[in-house]
């Protein structure tokens, strides 16, 4: 059953990163793949810190997305396919900044969803509490004077 | 008509990552993301090969090469995982993950596009 959610959103994910690296293509640089890869590191680092926390959001769902869509979306491939295409034009230079670029950006990227995730689900989870607190300070000061007439009767 | 191929063949390259890395995740659970690894470099070689030999069949290129290895490996989930080996285990262990896994990758397809390229 995952298979299918996974699936379904791994069309949209792979479809996605074709139009725009077809929309965005350069003949000196792979910059189509890298914006590719780094939006994704941002989106998987955020989901994993706010949808897959959530109780209320399916599992099935945080799969589809995380494994399916982001997964398909980004490449592993296709980077290598671009680094070592750069290599055997001999441009040893572009090859080196784009290898050690989409690490060293993909981990930036990585770990800014990773914060502004856990930030968003933080603050989120305290909205929460906090209407829950003032609806309980709510029923309680309705109920709280009744049980003290109660007890004076 | 170009994206059918391509969404296609990322569907099928997604379930089949993630099926495969269940079954390495099942046998080989020490902590370390062998599965990715295994995943990633599996799907360079193949479109190493891919690259090398079925240039010209455009369809099927769209397919295989840009579908199904484009969904199969996966580059947010390695990044996810070094950032996970960083806060949880070692900075040191996410970098030579992330390390090895592009150095193995390039020799994988420098491999797989040299041996196939006739």
């Amino acid at each position: 059953m995952n298979e299918l959610w996974i699936g379904l959103f791994a069309i949209l994910g792979g479809s996605l990163r074709y139009g725009l690296s077809q929309w965005w293509a350069l003949d000196t640089f792979p910059i189509g793949t890298l914006a590719v890869n780094l939006i994704g590191c941002f989106l998987l680092s955020f989901l994993n810190q706010t949808l897959a926390h959530s109780k209320r959001v399916p599992t099935q769902l945080t799969l589809g997305i995380g494994t399916g869509f982001i997964g398909a979306f980004t490449t592993f491939s296709s980077f290598m396919n671009d680094a070592v295409q750069l290599m055997l034009q001999a441009q040893y230079f572009r090859a080196g900044i784009y290898l050690i670029g989409s690490i060293g950006l993909g981990l930036g990227f990585g770990f800014i969803g990773y914060y502004a995730g856990r930030y968003c689900w933080a603050s989120l989870i305290a909205q929460q509490r906090a209407r829950r607190d003032l609806a309980a300070r709510q029923i309680l000061s309705e109920i709280a004077p009744t049980q003290r007439d109660l007890k004076h009767k | 008509m170009n994206f059918l191929f391509v969404g296609g063949g990322a569907a099928i390259g997604a379930i089949c990552r993630y099926d495969l890395s269940q079954y390495i995740k099942r046998r080989l659970n020490n902590g370390f993301p062998w599965a990715t690894l295994a995943v990633n470099l599996l799907g360079t070689i193949l479109l190493g090969i891919l690259a090398a030999r079925l240039n010209v069949q455009a369809n099927f290129y769209l397919f295989a090469g840009i579908g199904f290895c484009g969904g199969f490996t996966t580059f947010s989930t390695m990044t996810y995982e070094a950032i996970t080996l960083w806060r949880q285990q070692s900075k040191g262990k996410a970098l030579i993950y992330l390390s090895l896994t592009v150095v193995l990758g390039v020799i994988c397809f420098m491999t797989a596009f040299k041996l196939f390229n006739v």
